[in-house]
């Protein structure tokens, strides 16, 4: 008998009804939807509160996250860190747009660092940052980041199935 | 998600901030204007103006831009301000949903009971859960450990941290699971629910809600050993109140000021205006015949010269879980009231600082309560009620975790909404907030710099401001030439 499959989790991130910041439930949508990842990967649309975040982790072996973000880089650039716990800050491999608190909900950056601090982050945790352009409401993502979407699904998909 | 870019602030006075290490006394003439508060929802600042050992001025200015939802509901279909209205909130949407159906349903001439009713109980207490271990834990608890952020606290109370998380998500999976989302939950409609869930999978919350229950009350022993500096409130409290239960989602309105009147009658005694500074409405209390009724202030001049100017009334009032607590503490959770008498709290608290003894209480009672609803549910026959469209004006008041929450519709015959008012919580609190921060700054004015800029801040933290959901309404005036 071989050792264990890893558990593995794949979560977007994002507002499907605003432009480009569906590009996170986007891509776990379309690892869903064909089946890309090996059996058994979670695979989780979420809105990025910490809380629930923090409980995905905490049962997990590898994670991916991927979600839109602003940063200095044209629309469509991808942005990939990878955190492993125990070695620090995740706040230094994260572009702005996703490092940044909001005054107005604790996100994806306060689930990371609390989760640091607590000990509570998966073994390992790939972050895939989308660089956002057009954020209308009620728009479909924008000619780069659909590119991106597509790029990030394959990725994840092979990611995934190596580590399986 | 996308967080939106601050918007510039429109009142931005010179920050003049001494050295912290200055000897000197403290001038005679001073501004106190820190930068945008920390640890609050939402985007606003103070600024206090002391001239010769008397507050000039104390203002708290929000600058959270409006949001104009009252505008944006007219024309709307009466099925919809409650998925409308929850946008104003992240932290509160259930708060919003239920006001908005409790007014739209006495325009459609409907009541709905349990379990559906039930329902609308246990998902507040979710929320209330949530949003006060928000509060607790991660906006107000590093205040008395002398840390200035959650981070700092999870460092050096990691467990503590990490157990307010768990009861924090205790309060997101019951309204996940029964509004279907825990951020602007999708699930109540006018007249009940679109799906009633399973008995099961109400059943499978109780673990995690015994053991919110039992952080909940672990973290009020703990609050209970805080230094808490001494502050009193003089405001009239107002809250729902309704004999034998601590209310949530229903009831009368009451003060501590001897005023009891059902929701339909709120216009009548509290009045919403603007202020130069503020971009979220302020409001007043009456007593009906537009006297105010509300802190007594007195105008006379420090120095004891006077003015034979009589103390009047301001009008301010407070509302939020110092104001529930003291007008409903008898009805409080078994457990809850335990958790009152063990930590030594009784009503009415006026000490604004203790309030997080007071929210903790609250979780008690929320995870109590929820456990008694949850034991107590069968599924219905149907989720919801019919409702047809009639025209008229519905009022609805309820409970949102930072106090009371008022909606008023007017619709026609086909259910269109004419018109909308929606009075929140921090809205209302705004005035009873300065007239805090007056008093704390009157009474510290020997403090260095830094330490008073440090007390005014935690004194608006005290009262948990929900800043975006107090912009979301200003009138616009345009003028043509």
């Amino acid at each position: 008998m071989g050792p264990p499959c890893p558990r593995q989790t794949v979560i977007g991130i994002g507002n499907p009804y605003r432009g480009d910041d569906a590009a996170g439930v986007l891509v776990v949508r379309q690892l869903a939807a064909a089946g890309r990842c090996p059996p058994g990967t979670e695979i989780v649309e979420h809105t990025g509160e910490p809380t629930g975040l923090l409980a995905i982790w905490a049962h997990t072996d590898a994670a991916w996250l991927i979600d839109a973000a602003v940063f200095d880089a044209p629309p469509g650039t991808v942005h990939r860190a990878v955190i492993t716990a125990g070695l620090g800050s995740p706040a230094k491999l994260l572009p702005p747009g996703l490092r940044g608190m909001s005054t107005h909900a604790l996100g994806v950056g306060d689930a990371l660092e609390l989760g640091s601090v607590l000990a509570l982050l998966p073994p390992r945790l790939v972050i895939y940052a989308i660089r956002a352009g057009d954020l209308t409401a009620g728009a479909a993502p924008s000619p780069p980041v659909a590119a991106a979407i597509h790029e990030v699904t394959a990725r994840i998909e092979s990611e995934t199935r190596r580590r399986a | 998600m996308m967080p939106p870019k601050p918007p510039d602030p429109p009142h931005e006075p010179p920050e003049q901030v001494p050295a912290a290490s200055s000897p000197a006394p403290p001038p005679a003439t001073r501004t106190i204007a820190p930068p945008p508060l920390t640890r609050v929802e939402g985007e606003g600042r103070l600024v206090i103006r002391i001239r010769d050992r008397r507050v000039e001025q104390a203002q708290l200015r929000i600058f959270e831009p409006p949001r104009f939802f009252e505008a944006l509901l007219r024309g709307r279909a009466f099925t919809e301000p409650a998925d409308i209205t929850a946008r104003i909130c992240g932290i509160c949407p259930i708060a919003y949903q239920m006001s908005a159906l409790a007014a739209i349903e006495s325009i459609c001439g409907i009541e709905v009971t349990d379990p559906a009713a039930d329902l609308r109980r246990l998902v507040y207490c979710g929320e209330w859960i949530e949003s006060h271990a928000l509060h607790v834990f991660l906006l107000h608890m590093p205040d008395f450990l002398g840390v200035d952020s959650a981070l700092e606290l999870a460092r050096a109370h990691p467990r503590r941290v990490e157990r307010g998380l768990a009861l924090k998500k205790a309060g997101n999976e019951i309204m996940r699971v029964i509004g279907g989302r825990s951020i602007h939950p999708i699930n109540a409609r006018v007249g009940g629910w679109y799906r009633a869930p399973r008995r099961a999978d109400l059943t499978a919350l109780r673990p995690a809600l015994e053991q919110a229950r039992e952080i909940a009350h672990d973290t009020a022993l703990f609050a209970a050993t805080f230094d808490f500096p001494d502050d009193h409130v003089d405001a009239p409290f107002v809250a729902l109140h309704q004999p034998g239960i601590y209310p949530i989602e229903r009831g009368r309105l009451a003060t501590t000021t001897g005023l009891d009147i059902p929701p339909d009658e709120f216009g009548d005694h509290i009045t919403e205006h603007q202020v130069p500074w503020s971009n979220a409405l302020h409001a007043t209390l009456t007593d009906g015949h537009g006297q105010h009724r509300g802190t007594a202030i007195d105008d006379s001049d420090a120095d004891g010269a006077g003015d034979g100017t009589p103390p009047h009334d301001s009008g301010s009032y407070l509302c939020g879980p110092l104001a529930r607590f003291a007008l409903n503490a008898p009805w409080l959770a078994p457990a809850a009231r335990e958790t009152a008498t063990a930590i030594g709290l009784r009503a009415p608290e006026r000490n604004p600082f203790r309030s997080i003894l007071v929210r903790c209480v609250e979780m008690v009672h929320s995870a109590d309560e929820a456990l008694r609803i949850i034991d107590g549910y069968t599924e219905p026959d149907e989720p919801a009620l019919p409702a047809e469209p009639r025209a008229g004006t519905g009022h609805g008041a309820t409970e949102a975790p930072r106090g009371l929450l008022y909606h008023r519709y007017t619709t026609d015959s086909a259910g269109t909404i004419l018109d909308a008012k929606i009075v929140p919580p921090t809205s209302q609190n705004q005035r009873a907030m300065e007239e805090n921060l007056r008093r704390a700054v009157e009474r510290h004015l020997d403090l260095s710099h830094p330490d008073l800029t440090a007390l005014c801040e935690r004194t608006i933290r005290n009262h948990d401001p929900c800043i975006s959901c107090a912009t979301h309404f200003l009138t616009l005036h345009v003028t043509r030439g």
